[in-house]
């Protein structure tokens, strides 16, 4: 009988020291870090300005302030890397909701206001789901937005027609719109499951 | 209607002269993405695979379901991409290339009738004089599967 307990109090110790060493590595694999994004050492208040979102809706500074937002820059007429990009973020966007954290606003700020009108952000948004917002107005202002964060766009000829040529950042803009972080292409999926949160912790 | 998400396996392979695993160029990979509401540019995403030992030269892409099949890459620098249009690529003996979102591209216009996701489109791959590559995959959304 006592060799019973001896074995007994042999196993429950050491199902004790593996939950300890378990509990250990998940407290130290606790992501505190962002992995992914490239986080700016000073916040980049981002200039005044004054769009249209697609429910001809102003969209300005306050409708970013107090959450964090997603911007990305690109045109719906892009059949490559905008709605990838755009595919990508409502899947992350998905999978945080899933997780019960936190979710950022989504914004597609046109770089094609020529043919990216309210009514066609609104069709095009619509389709990656819901907390997208697709946002346009004139090309200056637009342009005034942009290049002080570090974002180009050009139009460039495409046989006929044209194409636009535009950064592909993913910018990180803090409740106190600010540009906090941005995440360079090519994007992945787990990269913004990971360090979103971690980013609007912070932010 | 929500078709998966997950890259679509090839679900044909043939070259001119027949299927064959010995083929020059294969494909694999294959995924040919519908547009979003309003859009009309499909775009197709794939692996080609060069099993032979001399380079081969894709001259073309054309489809039955398409007017327009146009090879694109995604030039980048700065972190800005411009999409210019490729006259043809090679792939190297031994060797593949792939078209993958962020680098290149075949973008389909003018489709010849209405399609929907789960239809069949088909490619076909002009190289080496007369010979030829013909994949089909289901036109998918971009989408999460369930949403």
């Amino acid at each position: 009988m006592s060799r019973v307990l001896r074995l007994s109090a042999l196993v429950l110790a050491a199902v004790a020291v593996a939950a300890g060493a378990w509990l250990a590595a998940r407290a130290l694999e606790k992501p505190s870090l962002p992995r992914f994004a490239t986080v700016l050492a000073e916040p980049r208040p981002l200039p005044e300005f004054s769009l249209t979102d697609q429910d001809n809706r102003p969209f300005d500074a306050a409708r970013l302030r107090g959450h964090t937002s997603l911007l990305f820059f690109g045109f719906t007429h892009c059949p490559d890397i905008c709605p990838a990009t755009l595919a990508q973020l409502a899947a992350a966007r998905q999978q945080l909701a899933a997780a019960g954290a936190e979710l950022p606003q989504i914004v597609l700020v046109t770089v094609d206001p020529e043919r990216d009108t309210p009514e066609v952000l609104a069709r095009y948004v619509g389709y990656f789901g819901a907390g997208i917002t697709g946002v346009t107005g004139p090309v200056g202002e637009i342009r005034a937005l942009a290049e002080p964060l570090g974002v180009y766009f050009e139009k460039t000829p495409l046989g006929d027609a044209y194409t636009m040529g535009h950064s592909t950042a993913v910018l990180v803009v803090g409740p106190d719109v600010a540009l906090q972080a941005l995440f360079t292409a090519p994007h992945d999926v787990d990269a913004f499951v990971h360090d979103l949160p971690i980013l609007m912790a912070s932010g | 209607m929500t078709p998966a998400r997950a890259s679509v396996p090839l679900l044909l392979v043939l070259a001119a002269c027949g299927a064959d695993d010995s083929a020059p160029l294969t494909a694999s990979d294959v995924s040919v993405f519908a547009p979003p509401p309003g859009q009309e540019a499909v775009a197709a995403y794939l692996t080609l695979h060069n099993n032979s030992s001399t380079p081969l030269l894709i001259a073309r892409v054309t489809s039955p379901e398409f007017a327009q099949v146009q090879m694109h890459a995604m030039l980048s620098g700065d972190g800005m991409a411009v999409m210019t249009p490729l006259d043809a690529i090679t792939v190297a003996e031994d060797s593949e290339v792939e078209f993958a979102a962020g680098t290149r591209h075949l973008m389909l216009t003018e489709p010849m009738q209405s399609l929907a996701p789960g239809d069949e489109v088909t490619l076909e791959f002009h190289y080496g004089g007369d010979r030829s590559l013909v994949v089909q995959a289901p036109l998918q959304p971009r989408l999460p599967a369930d949403e």
